[in-house]
C-alpha cells in the first residue's frame, strides 16, 4: 500500500482535519506517483467510508467493531496498528486535530515507526520526501525525515491544506477485519459536551477585532472595545486573554475556540502562534498590529504593521469615528 | 497661690492610687518587647532631643496648610492642656507646700489669665473636634477612621469626658473664686463670670462636691488614659523621640545570599518577612501603638482616594490591636497577612511616602508594608499574579517586560545611535544608566534618545553598560522580592565595579533612589544623580546652551522618587523654567511634598488593582482642570501612566506629555 | 502517591532566534531561557493533587538537558514543591525523534514505578506532542492529552480532555497513568525564598544520557533549520503613527470594504 489516510468522523460526518488529509494526501500522492486509501472506523465508519467514496482516491477500508463504538485511546491506535501491519503503508496520513492527538502517537509507539506532527508541508526530494514543519514559538522552519523503512505516520496541522481544493472521484469499499481485546482497552470516554452555552458567536461575524498579548494590562482593554464598537465589530480573543479572565471563553478564537471567516480580522499584539491562527486562516482579510517584526501572525496576514497597538489603536479609534 | 481650704491628704492617697492604676495600664508599652531587636538602631540624644521638641511639642506636622481646620482644633486642645497641666501640677505641689522654693510664684494676674485661657483654648478645641466629627464630617478624610479603634469610651467618649472635666474645673474654680474672692480675681476671666451667675451661698455649699467630683474625674482620667484615646499623648511623644529619622524610609536588606550560605540555616525556622508579631521589630511595634488615628496617612494616600481597600491608618492599628490581643487578653493570634490586613490591601499600595510625609507622629508606613508583602512573597510565594509574571520575566530575561537581555541597545543601533560602551573604553567620567523602561518602552526609548542628544550637545565624557546593563531590581524589592532583588543588585556591583567612573545619571527616579540609596548595603557606593539635577549643573556651568522655545502652560508633575523619597523638587523646575518662553511653570494645587501618585510605584506598574478609578486618571485629571497643554514628567513610569491617562481621557491632540529631557534636547 | 513530573528547558519567546552553522539548531549564545509553558501547570497540578490527598505524596522532577542550564528549571520546580529530581544529561547535538526521547525516560524513570506521570502537553521549542504519551506507552501505562481537569477516584483517574471550539470529553482511566496537560487549567505557583532554600537540600540525580540502555537509532532526524520567509502575499504598512492610520483608513475603506 502507498498512502494510507486514516479518517476521523465529527457527528457522523469526516471532520474538517480528515478533509484537509485527504486533500495533502491527494497532492503527495500525485507528486510522488503512490497510490491513496483511505480508512474509516469508529461508531459512525459505514457513514464516513460512504462519504469518502465520493473523493477521488484508490480505495477505502472499512473496519466496524463495537469495541470502537465509544472513543477510546488504545481502541483506536490498536485499530490502526493493525491496519497498518496488515497493509503495509509507506505512508500513514491524519489531519492533526485534538483528539488525534490522543491516539496517533500510540500507533508509533507500537508500530515503532516514526510519527511527524503538525506537518504544514512537505518537499518530494529524489527518492526521500521531507516533512515540514515550524517549531521555537513558530518562529523557524524545519524539514525532518524518516530514517527507518516502513511507514512514516504524519499528522498534518489543521487548517494547513484547504479542504476547498479536495478532488472528487469514486473508489471501492472493502471490509477489513481487526482483533480488538475490550480488556485492552484501559480508557473509556463519555460524550462530549460544550461547556459555556450562550455567548457571542463570531462564525458569523463580518468584522472581527482580536486582542492578544500584546496589549499588556487589562486596563487597555476598553480602547480595543472601543475600536470594535466605531467599527461595528465583534471582539475576539487569543488564548492567554481568555485564560487571564479579561474575556470569557466564548471570545476566544482558534483551535480551542471558535474559527471564524470574516471580511476583516484585525489581530492586535497577538503573536500568531499556530492555535490561533488555524482559527481565523481562512478570514478574507487579515490586518495584524505586532511590535515583532518577527511575528509569526505576519506570514498569514494581508496587512501588517510593525508598532506599538496602544498608540496606533487610539488614534484608529478617532480616526474611523471621523469617517 | 493662696488655697483657702485645707486639701486633704487623702486627696494624694487618690493621686497614688491612679498613678499605680495608670501604671498598671500603661503595661501595654510593654507588648512591644515581643518585636524583634533591630540591630540598624542607635539611640541618639541630641536628634531625639530635637525631634521631641520639633515633632512632639512644638507638634510641627500638625500644623499644615492641607488641614487648616485639624491644625486649630489641635492647637487649642493640645495646648490649651499644656497649660492645664502646667497649672495643675504645680498647684498639685504648692497646695501642700512642697517645693515652695523651687516652684514660680504663680499668684499672679498673668498665670490666672494663662489658667483660664487654657481652659477655655482646650473646651473650644474639643468642641471644634466633636462639631467636625458630627456635623462637618468632611469628605475628604476617611469615614470609618473616625470610629477609632477599641478605644476605651470611643474617640467620642472620651471628648465627652474631657469636656465634662474642663466645664468641672471652671465650676470648681468658680467656687473657689466666689469663696476665696483673690486679689487676682477678676484674671481668672472665665471662672470669674462663672462665679457670679451663682450666690456665693450656693457656692458655699455645692464646693466640696465640686472640688472633689473634679479632683476624682481629674485622676481617673489619668488612670485610664492608656486604655483610651489620649494615650497618644504619651505613646506618640516616646515614638516621636525615639525615632531615628535618618532610617525613615529604609527599606532593610536581608542579605539573602548570606543567609543561603549558611549551611545551618533551616527554612521552617527562619522568618522571611513580617505576619507573626514576633516578626515586627519592636520600633515598629511602638510605631502602631503611637498611632493617634488622625487618618492623615489615609486621607492623603492615592490608593484609598481611588477607591482601592487600602487604608494605611488601618494597616497600622490593625497591627496594635493585634499586639494587644496577644499580649493583654492572651489571645493566640495567627499571623496577620492574610486575616486581618489582605493580600489585596498589601498590593494596593504604591509606596508614594505621602503617607509617611504627613504622620505627625513619624511613623514608618512603607517599610512595614515591604516587610509583609515580603511575608508574602518569600514566605508563601504568593506575589499578587500578574506581578508573579514581571518577575520571572526579570529573572529570566534582566527585566520587567520580558524582552531579550541581548536587544537592550536595539533602540539605539535601529536608530543610527553609536553609543559608547564601558565594555570598551573601560572608564569615563559619566556612566549614562538608561533604565529598562528607557531601552525596551518605545515612550521612553524617545527619552534615551534626548539624553544621548544632551549628553552629545554638551561633550561629556560617557559610556552606557549596553547588555550588561540589567534591572536594577526596584520593582521586585518593593513587591517584597527581596531575594530577587538582591541578586540583581550584587550583578550590577558586579558589573559597575569593573569600570571607572565619576558618577552614574540615570533619568529614572527608581534607578536613581536603588542605585544611590540602596546599593550602599551591599558595598555598591556610587555617586548617583537624577538627570534633572545633572542638566541643571550643565546649565549652570553653561555647558549648556538653551533656547526658551516652549511658548505652552506647563505643570510639572513630581515623581514619589525624586521628591518625596529624596527631596529634590526644584532641580527638575529650574531645568523647565530655561526652556520656558516666558514665564515659569504652572503648579498643580498637588505638588512637591504634596504631590499625588502617578501610580506605578511599588510594583503597581506590573499589575491591577480593580477597584476604583485609575489612579494616574485622577492625576492627570488635576492636570487637566489646571488648564495646561503640557505636563513635564522626570521619570520613566509617571511618563508612561501620564501617557496613558491623557489617552484615556482623549487629550492626546490638545495636550502632550514630555519628560524634561525631552523639552531640553527640543531646545538645544 | 508517586508522581512524575516532565519538566523541559526551552529557549523564552522574546529570544532572538539565530540559525547555527549547522542549519539544524540555533545558537544558543543569545537565548534566555525559562521553563515551557505547560510544563510548569503540568507541575502545578502534580502539587495540587497532592495537596487535594492532604500531603500525602510525591512529586518527582524529571528533565533532560545541558549540565550547565537545565538545573536552573530542575531547582525552581523543587522551589514550587517538587519533593526531588532527576537529571538527564545530555549536551548537543539533542535528541530530536520523539519515540527517542520518550525511550531516554522511560529508561531513567521506569524502576521508579510512578503512579502517575504528568508533562506538557507539547514543548514550545519542537513541539512534538508526543513524548508524553510514548513514555505512557512504554512503560505500560493509560495514556490521556490535553487534560484540562483532573479527578482522583479510589482507584482510577478521571480527565477531562479539551477537543475543539469549548467541547470537552471527561475519560476515566485506570493507573498507573501517564498525562499530558493543556495550559490554563491552573494557577501556576511563585517560588518563594522559603521554597528555594529548603530546595537546596532535595536531591538530584544526575544521569548522563550514554549511561541509559537504550538500544536502537532515532526513527526521524531534522535534516534542516531555516527561517522561513512566507510567499509575501502581505503589505507592511509603514510610517509614523498618524501616517500608519491614515493608509489603514485607505484600506479599511477601499480595498476591505469594512468602512
Amino acid at each position: 500500500m502507498d498512502i494510507l489516510v486514516v479518517l476521523e468522523g465529527a457527528n457522523g460526518a469526516i471532520h474538517r482535519n480528515s478533509l484537509e488529509a485527504i486533500t495533502a494526501a491527494q497532492a503527495l500522492g500525485k507528486d510522488i506517483n503512490q497510490k491513496i486509501s483511505v480508512l474509516a472506523f469508529g461508531k459512525d465508519a459505514g457513514n464516513l467510508a460512504k462519504e469518502a467514496s465520493g473523493f477521488k482516491v484508490d480505495e477505502i477500508l472499512l473496519v466496524e467493531d463495537d469495541n470502537l463504538n465509544s472513543y477510546s485511546a488504545d481502541g483506536y491506535a490498536e485499530t490502526i496498528k493493525q491496519v497498518v501491519e496488515k497493509e503495509s503503508p509507506k505512508f500513514v496520513i491524519m489531519g492533526y486535530s485534538y483528539l488525534v492527538r490522543d491516539f496517533f502517537p500510540k500507533v508509533s509507539a507500537r508500530l515503532q515507526k516514526p510519527l511527524i506532527t503538525d506537518v504544514i508541508g512537505y518537499k518530494a526530494d529524489g527518492g526521500k520526501t521531507l516533512f515540514t514543519k515550524q517549531v521555537i514559538h513558530g518562529k523557524l522552519t524545519v524539514d525532518i525525515e524518516s530514517k527507518v523503512d516502513g511507514p512514516v505516520l504524519i499528522g498534518f496541522q489543521s487548517a494547513a491544506y484547504s479542504a476547498d481544493n479536495i478532488e472528487n472521484g469514486s473508489a471501492e469499499v472493502r471490509a477489513v477485519a481487526v482483533t480488538l481485546d475490550s480488556a485492552q482497552l484501559k480508557t473509556t470516554s463519555e460524550e462530549p459536551f460544550q461547556e459555556e452555552s450562550g455567548g457571542v458567536d463570531l462564525s458569523a461575524a463580518d468584522k472581527i477585532v482580536s486582542i492578544g498579548r500584546g496589549i499588556g494590562k487589562e486596563e487597555n482593554m476598553p480602547m480595543v472595545k472601543d475600536l470594535a464598537t466605531v467599527l461595528k465589530a465583534e471582539i475576539g480573543a487569543s488564548r492567554p486573554i481568555v485564560d487571564s479572565g479579561w474575556l470569557p471563553n466564548s471570545n476566544q478564537v482558534g483551535s480551542s475556540g471558535q474559527s471564524v471567516t470574516p471580511n476583516l480580522y484585525l489581530a492586535l499584539g497577538i503573536s500568531g502562534a499556530i492555535q490561533h491562527v488555524v482559527g481565523m486562516k481562512g478570514s478574507k482579510n487579515i490586518v495584524a498590529i505586532n511590535r515583532d517584526p518577527d511575528a509569526p501572525i505576519f506570514e498569514v496576514a494581508d496587512y501588517g504593521v510593525v508598532g506599538d497597538i496602544l498608540e496606533i489603536v487610539p488614534k484608529l479609534t478617532e480616526a474611523v469615528k471621523n469617517q | 497661690m493662696e488655697s483657702s481650704h485645707h486639701v486633704p491628704v487623702v486627696l494624694y492617697l487618690f493621686a497614688l492610687i491612679a498613678i499605680v492604676i495608670f501604671i498598671y495600664n500603661v503595661r501595654k508599652f510593654l507588648a512591644i518587647r515581643i518585636g524583634k531587636s533591630d540591630p540598624d538602631y542607635k539611640i541618639k540624644i541630641i536628634p531625639a532631643i530635637f525631634n521631641l521638641i520639633y515633632f512632639g511639642i512644638l507638634q510641627r506636622r500638625v500644623f499644615r496648610l492641607k488641614f487648616a481646620y485639624a491644625a486649630v482644633m489641635h492647637f487649642l486642645i493640645g495646648f490649651g492642656f499644656f497649660i492645664l497641666l502646667f497649672a495643675t501640677t504645680v498647684d498639685f505641689f504648692l497646695a501642700r507646700g512642697w517645693f515652695v522654693e523651687y516652684l514660680p510664684n504663680l499668684d499672679t494676674p498673668w498665670f490666672a489669665v494663662l489658667n483660664d485661657t487654657g481652659g477655655l483654648m482646650a473646651f473650644i478645641g474639643i468642641a471644634l473636634a466633636l462639631y467636625r466629627r458630627y456635623f462637618n464630617k468632611p469628605k475628604s478624610l476617611p469615614q470609618d477612621a473616625f470610629k477609632g479603634r477599641g478605644n476605651l469610651l470611643g474617640d467620642t467618649g472620651i471628648l465627652l469626658f474631657i469636656l465634662l472635666l474642663i466645664i468641672g474645673g471652671y465650676l470648681s474654680e468658680a467656687s473657689r473664686l466666689a469663696i476665696d474672692m483673690p486679689s487676682t480675681a477678676q484674671y481668672s476671666w472665665v471662672g470669674y463670670q462663672i462665679s457670679s451667675l451663682l450666690s456665693s451661698e450656693t457656692w458655699i455649699s455645692i464646693e466640696p462636691y465640686l472640688w472633689w467630683s473634679h479632683a476624682l474625674l481629674s485622676f481617673l482620667v489619668i488612670a485610664f488614659i492608656p486604655n483610651t484615646k489620649i494615650f497618644h499623648t504619651i505613646a506618640s511623644t516616646i515614638n516621636i523621640a525615639l525615632t531615628d529619622r535618618d532610617l525613615r524610609g529604609k527599606v532593610k536588606p536581608m542579605f539573602v545570599s548570606k543567609l543561603m550560605e549558611d549551611p545551618d540555616m533551616d527554612p521552617d525556622e527562619i522568618s522571611l518577612g513580617s505576619t507573626k508579631l514576633e516578626d515586627f521589630t519592636w520600633k515598629q511595634l511602638l510605631d502602631s501603638v503611637a498611632c493617634t488615628e488622625c487618618g492623615r496617612c489615609t486621607n492623603v494616600c492615592p490608593a484609598y482616594n481611588t477607591d482601592k481597600p487600602l487604608s494605611p491608618m488601618k494597616i497600622i492599628t490593625d497591627i496594635r490591636q493585634e499586639l494587644y490581643a496577644k499580649y493583654l487578653n492572651k489571645k493566640d493570634v495567627d499571623g496577620i497577612v492574610g486575616n486581618s490586613i489582605t493580600e489585596t490591601e498589601l498590593w494596593s499600595c504604591t509606596t508614594c511616602g505621602a503617607c509617611m510625609e504627613e504622620c505627625p507622629v513619624l511613623i514608618n508606613h512603607i517599610p512595614l508594608f515591604t516587610d509583609m508583602r515580603r511575608y508574602l512573597v518569600l514566605s508563601e510565594g504568593k506575589p499578587h499574579p500578574q506581578a508573579a509574571e514581571s518577575l520571572e520575566k526579570t529573572m529570566n530575561t534582566g527585566n520587567p517586560w520580558g524582552f531579550s537581555k541581548s536587544e537592550r541597545t536595539k533602540w539605539a543601533t535601529d536608530a543610527g545611535i553609536e553609543l559608547p560602551l564601558m565594555s570598551e573604553k573601560k572608564e569615563a567620567d559619566v556612566l549614562y544608566w538608561v533604565g529598562c523602561a528607557g531601552s525596551y518602552d518605545p515612550r521612553n526609548q524617545k527619552v534615551a534618545k534626548a539624553m544621548v542628544k544632551i549628553l552629545e550637545a554638551a561633550n561629556i565624557d560617557y559610556a552606557v553598560l549596553g547588555n550588561e546593563e540589567s534591572c536594577t531590581g526596584d520593582s521586585a524589592r518593593r513587591l517584597g522580592e527581596e531575594y530577587l532583588f538582591e541578586t540583581m543588585a550584587l550583578k550590577n556591583i558586579e558589573t559597575f565595579n569593573k569600570y571607572k567612573f565619576n558618577k552614574i545619571i540615570t533619568p529614572c527616579p527608581h534607578c536613581f533612589h536603588t542605585i544611590g540609596n540602596e546599593y550602599g548595603d551591599f558595598d555598591g557606593n556610587y555617586e548617583v544623580q537624577h538627570h534633572s539635577q545633572f542638566i541643571m549643573e550643565l546649565i549652570e556651568s553653561g555647558k549648556l546652551k538653551l533656547n526658551k522655545n516652549i511658548d505652552k502652560k506647563v505643570t510639572y508633575h513630581d515623581p514619589c522618587y525624586l521628591g518625596r523619597h529624596n527631596g529634590e523638587y526644584e532641580a527638575p523646575r529650574n531645568v523647565i523654567n530655561s526652556v520656558l518662553k516666558d514665564g515659569s511653570l504652572i503648579e498643580m494645587e498637588r505638588n512637591r511634598k504634596d504631590s499625588f501618585c502617578c501610580g506605578a510605584g511599588g510594583g503597581n506598574m506590573w499589575y491591577d488593582i480593580e477597584d476604583g478609578e485609575r489612579i494616574n486618571s485622577v492625576r492627570f485629571q488635576e492636570a487637566i482642570d489646571t488648564g495646561v497643554d503640557v505636563v513635564a514628567t522626570a521619570c520613566s513610569f509617571c511618563t508612561i501612566m501620564m501617557d496613558d491617562a491623557m489617552k484615556l481621557k482623549g487629550k492626546e491632540d490638545s495636550m502632550e506629555v514630555l519628560d524634561i529631557a525631552e523639552m531640553v534636547a527640543a531646545a538645544l | 502517591m508517586k508522581i512524575g513530573v516532565l519538566v523541559k528547558q526551552v529557549a523564552g519567546s522574546e529570544s532572538p532566534l539565530r540559525i547555527d552553522s549547522n542549519e539544524k539548531w540555533v545558537d544558543e549564545g543569545s537565548i534566555d531561557f525559562a521553563t515551557n509553558e505547560s510544563d510548569s501547570y503540568a507541575l502545578e497540578e502534580a502539587l495540587q493533587i497532592v495537596e487535594r490527598s492532604g500531603g500525602e505524596g510525591e512529586v518527582v522532577v524529571i528533565s533532560m538537558g545541558p549540565a550547565a542550564r537545565t538545573p536552573k528549571v530542575i531547582r525552581e520546580a523543587l522551589a514550587k514543591g517538587g519533593h526531588r529530581a532527576i537529571h538527564i544529561q545530555e549536551e548537543t547535538p539533542y535528541e530530536t525523534d520523539p519515540f527517542m526521547i520518550a525511550s531516554l525516560f522511560a529508561s531513567a524513570m521506569k524502576d521508579e514505578s510512578f503512579d502517575l506521570i504528568l508533562s506538557g502537553l507539547q514543548s514550545d521549542d519542537l513541539g512534538s506532542g508526543q513524548t508524553g504519551v510514548i513514555l505512557g506507552e512504554l512503560l505500560g501505562m493509560s495514556t490521556a492529552t490535553l487534560v484540562m481537569g483532573v479527578e482522583l477516584q479510589d482507584d482510577k483517574l478521571r480527565v477531562k480532555r479539551e477537543l475543539e471550539s469549548g467541547w470537552f470529553q471527561w475519560v476515566s482511566m485506570p493507573f498507573p497513568a501517564c498525562i499530558t496537560i493543556q495550559s490554563g487549567l491552573n494557577q501556576p505557583r511563585y517560588p518563594s525564598l522559603k521554597g528555594i532554600m529548603g530546595a537546596k537540600k532535595k536531591e538530584i540525580k544526575s544521569i548522563a544520557k550514554s549511561d541509559l540502555n537504550v538500544s536502537g537509532t532515532p526513527m526521524q532526524e531534522l535534516s534542516k533549520m531555516y527561517l522561513h520567509k512566507a510567499e509575501t502575499r502581505i503589505e507592511m504598512i509603514e510610517g509614523s503613527s498618524d501616517q500608519i492610520v491614515e493608509k489603514l483608513i485607505d484600506i479599511f475603506k477601499k480595498e476591505i470594504k469594512a468602512i
